[in-house]
């Protein structure tokens, strides 16, 4: 039994050095042909089918049809990996249209065409202006369109300028411009590490020198290192860093849950160098298996309060497998058959991220 | 104050008034509407100007030599050889018009047209720099989607082509199988076959047996909610079906437009102007009403200058030569005349050689003209060398409209020749009762009043308007010192006529000429009828007089008493041989005058009974 187990980790180191190769070339822009590459791009079609509106609109069917910043940055970002343009323009055109009314030029996170008017709170949200910045630099790279980039690097710059803060921890990412920091919450600034999208943040670090990207990667890595809380050891969606060492916010439930579940999507797609972070969730995920699939945990007890039972974010267990160079179920993780928006753009986002940097790992050829 | 010879001089002093165009017309002053200084090289005399060929109305009275503005073509080469007229100073508008050949003319004018006016020039915007961003001026990028608009289509069409020649089948049998993998692969090879390829958008959906034709069919009669509804019940029956993507779309837009013209009904310019700004595929070429609205409402807002770049990006971008006439159109009564005035010079040129908005660039110097034709001299001034450019455009296009407005014009100008000349015109291109009207009333004041009573004659029943000069002109000539005997057929058309319309006027004329007549039963029964219609001086000093005549003294006494305030005829009515002469009808000019242009516009003032009016002053 030990044996094969060898064989297999060291096939993996194997994996992870070709992985590389293919994230090299992922990140010029190139089209990745693969077939997890054909894969995650008619999953684009079937999600963008299922969540995106004829004007290029992301909706979140869970909430009321709504749509956020955050959506229309994922949509974005997924069409660039499928050569998507003309659903690439139209979602871009939709967000310049009507999340983009902040005058710095980052986004309003929210749009509800129920109220009038659609956007109500102009307050921005980082991830969404990270995610879409991320998605316009692949976009400028992909399709040569310089024009793409120079608003990418426009927004990471104002990112960088309004949404970031100085801490005992190092650079964090605040998650929006207002309501999170000292003097905001109780015990502010107030970080979501779900919001540190690492492979964006590298990227937009590679495309600006100005933009601090690997600061804040570097504090994103160390926070997810040390703030992890209760017998379970796993991060809190929300952490409050007013004291000596990350506390779960006071002003949230101190659990691991919808939000979090993206750290490790986010650090998987961004590198392998980081397996022990990786092994931290895996391990979680494994250990609930016996519960027939993930949950949200409540962190002082490491009591699973609400079962995650969805397909989409069994996706993301299956890519931090991938990235740790195991074997997966390929039949489970390539069924992509829409839920509810925001499983289905998890489980979208982990097969493109394995087609980028684990392509291998849906072939079933070790 | 009776004194017949007095009265007819006067009136013949006020044919001859001639009024020099160019005070009229503005020719002397410095500044045009459109910021061009004018040289003072205009001709001492200038003249009116006319269409060409046509037949002056007093052939034979020496009329014309006293109507200085007045020059036919005809004339003008007989009297005004443009040389002697037009010195060696450059004027080559103003006279030289009619002589000039007419290709020639054009071509003038064609190249007068542009004088101040930049083509797409923002006159609104704040600087000359390149406008950007915010809400963004230069409107493709604010307004306009990239991939609509006329520079859009050849991709477009070339994507077209190749979705018809390209074999979808694989691709739609994948999807069926939900085969994600292979679905990838083939349109990773489709697109690097065609690049222009996309997916289609419906490769999901469910093999349905929902018709969605009663759909379109209420979406067609733009019952929206009812789309929602049977949409939502249908769903409710076939959970797997949506309504495809094309009517989606087409009824999100459709229900924006239909609250933007709400929004714009109600004058809510802000909203329209957001709606706009947030929906980029109303603002394309096939969505023109939606763009105007959109323009508008910049305007009312005060944002000239994007109000301007939405208008010029129409101008740059769309093709159908209705719907661009009609921005500038549009343009011309929202935004002020130097913006107008550089839309118009973005027109193309015509394959006849003409410019495109040649027509609609003379609408302010048409409402100009209408205005002052009016009486209203603060409406500004116009230039020989625009109206030039209208009249050469008028006789070009053979439009009866500008010539009937040159003809109202010039009759306000008091230019009876040259009105008549449009009148005349306007009525051979289009026979109108309105410009009939004119050519008379022109007859009349240039004394032509025997050509003016039988073109009237023979139009009597064609307007009330006419039907009231008639019977002016009649009476005039009844009341006149000496009458032309009448026959007594005409004698009893006449009195049908002035009795069915219930003249005063004409019925107590009738009764002075029939007292002139000696047939004084019948006059003191048209004088009853005249004052039953309505009191005039004339009829009331007919019965006064009659009464005199039968001395019957009480009642000579009881009217003077009832009327002897407003009507000073009545004062020489005291013995028998009173004398008492009816006045002409003809100072009635200055009041008529007004009249008639009024009714040109629309209200003529119902006035039909044609009190006497030898009353004033």
């Amino acid at each position: 039994m030990t044996f094969p187990k060898t064989k297999g980790a060291l096939l993996a180191v194997l994996a992870l050095l070709s992985g590389e190769a293919e994230t090299a070339k992922a990140q010029v822009g190139a089209d990745i042909e693969s077939p997890a590459a054909d894969l995650a791009a008619g999953a684009w079609l079937l999600y963008q089918h299922k969540f995106m509106t004829p004007d290029g609109r992301i909706i979140d069917n869970k909430a009321g049809d709504i749509s956020h910043s955050e959506g229309q940055g994922y949509g974005m970002l997924m069409a660039v990996l499928a050569n998507d343009k003309r659903a690439f323009d139209l979602m871009w055109k939709w967000t310049r249209a009507n999340l983009m009314i902040r005058e710095d030029g980052l986004m309003a996170w929210r749009w509800d065409a129920r109220e009038n008017p659609h956007v109500k709170d102009t307050n921005n949200a980082s991830d969404g202006d990270l995610l879409v910045a991320w998605a316009l630099l692949r976009a400028s790279q992909k399709w040569k369109q310089s024009d793409y980039s120079k608003v990418a690097l426009q927004m990471a710059q104002t990112i960088s300028k309004l949404a970031t803060a100085e801490t005992a921890f190092g650079k964090v990412l605040m998650p929006a411009i207002y309501g999170f920091k000292a003097g905001e919450q109780p015990d502010g600034p107030v970080v979501n590490l779900s919001y540190w999208v690492f492979p964006a943040l590298e990227e937009l670090a590679q495309a600006s020198r100005a933009f601090p990207g690997r600061a804040l990667v570097k504090t994103g890595l160390s926070l997810v290192r040390d703030a992890r809380f209760g017998p379970a050891q796993l991060p809190a969606d929300w952490i409050g860093l007013s004291a000596s060492s990350p506390k779960p916010a006071q002003g949230f439930m101190p659990q691991f849950g919808y939000e979090s579940i993206r750290i490790p999507l986010y650090l998987a797609w961004y590198s392998t160098d980081h397996p022990d972070l990786l092994e931290t969730f895996s391990r979680q995920w494994k250990r609930s298996a016996g519960t027939k699939g993930l949950a949200v945990i409540e962190l002082t007890t490491a009591t699973a309060t609400a079962a995650m039972p969805d397909p989409g974010y069994r996706a993301v267990a299956n890519l931090v497998e991938c990235s740790l160079g195991r074997p997966v179920n390929i039949e489970e993780v390539s069924n992509f058959s829409p839920t509810d928006y925001y499983p289905s753009t998890l489980h979208v986002l982990s097969l493109m991220a394995i087609a980028e940097r684990y392509p291998t790992c849906l072939t079933g050829s070790l | 104050m009776f004194d017949r010879l007095s009265l007819k001089s006067v009136l013949l002093a006020g044919c001859c008034l001639v009024v020099p165009i160019s005070y009229a017309t503005g020719d002397n002053a410095v500044t045009s509407p459109l910021g061009t200084i004018l040289p003072a090289t205009a001709p001492a005399q200038t003249v009116a100007v006319m269409p060409p060929n046509m037949a002056s109305v007093g052939t034979a009275a020496g009329l014309q030599q006293g109507a200085a503005p007045v020059t036919p073509a005809s004339l003008g080469q007989a009297q005004i050889p443009t040389a002697a007229v037009v010195p060696a100073v450059a004027s080559p508008q103003g006279p030289v018009t009619a002589v000039v050949p007419a290709s020639f003319a054009v071509a003038a004018a064609t190249v007068a047209q542009p004088v101040a006016a930049k083509a797409g020039e923002n006159p609104f915007a704040a600087s000359t720099a390149p406008l950007q961003a915010p809400a963004a001026i230069t409107h493709p990028t604010s307004f306009g989607s990239t991939s609509s608009g006329a520079s859009q289509s050849a991709p477009a069409a070339s994507a077209l082509e190749d979705t018809l020649t390209i074999d979808e089948t694989a691709l739609r049998y994948y999807a069926t199988q939900r085969d994600l993998k292979r679905l990838g692969a083939e349109i990773r090879r489709l697109k690097a076959l065609y690049p222009n390829w996309d997916a289609p958008e419906n490769l999901f959906d469910p093999p349905t047996n929902v018709s969605e034709q009663p759909l379109w069919e209420m979406f067609g009669r733009g019952d929206y909610a009812g789309v929602h509804n049977e949409v939502a019940r249908l769903q409710g029956d076939n959970p797997n079906w949506k309504p495809s993507a094309d009517l989606q779309m087409k009824l999100g837009l459709a229900e924006i437009r239909t609250l933007m013209q709400r929004s714009f009904a109600q004058r809510n310019w802000s909203q329209v102007v957001e709606l706009a700004e947030s929906t980029p595929a109303l603002m394309v070429c096939q969505d023109m009403n939606s763009i105007w609205l959109t323009a508008e409402s910049l305007a009312r807002t005060q944002d000239l200058a994007r109000a301007f770049e939405l208008y010029k990006w129409v101008l740059t971008t769309c093709t159908n030569g209705d719907e661009r006439l009609a921005t500038v159109q549009k343009a011309s009564l929202i935004l002020p005349e130097a913006g107008f005035a550089n839309l118009v010079a973005m027109g193309r040129s015509l394959p006849d050689g003409s410019l495109e908005f040649e027509n609609v660039s003379l609408d302010p110097l048409r409402s100009r003209m209408g205005s002052l034709a009016q009486g209203n001299p603060a409406a500004g001034v116009v230039t020989t060398d625009q109206l030039q450019r209208l009249a050469i455009l008028a006789q070009k296009t053979n439009s009866a409209s500008d010539a009937a407005l040159f003809g109202w014009y010039y009759y306000s100008q008091k230019s009876w020749e040259a009105a008549y000349q449009w009148f005349s015109f306007a009525h051979q291109v289009a026979a109108d009762p309105k410009s009939l009207e004119g050519m008379i009333l022109c007859m009349r004041n240039l004394d032509h009043e025997v050509e003016a009573t039988v073109l009237a004659k023979k139009n009597v029943e064609l307007t009330p308007e006419i039907t009231k000069i008639y019977i002016e002109l009649v009476a005039d000539q009844m009341t006149d010192e000496k009458p032309a005997v009448m026959r007594s057929e005409d004698l009893k058309q006449f009195e049908q006529l002035v009795l069915e319309h219930e003249s005063a006027l004409g019925t107590q004329a009738l009764g002075w000429y029939l007292l002139s007549q000696k047939n004084t039963a019948d006059a003191s029964r048209l004088f009853d009828k005249s004052v039953s219609f309505e009191p005039t001086e004339g009829g009331v000093v007919g019965q006064a007089v009659l009464a005199a005549r039968a001395k019957r003294w009480s009642t000579v006494s009881a009217i003077k008493k009832k009327y002897g305030d407003r009507y000073s005829g009545l004062a020489d009515v005291n013995v028998y041989q009173a004398k008492y002469v009816p006045k002409k009808v003809r100072p009635v000019r200055k009041k008529t005058q007004p009249d008639m242009l009024t009714k040109l516009f629309g209200n003529y003032e119902k006035d039909g009974r044609g009190s006497n009016r030898h009353v004033e002053n």
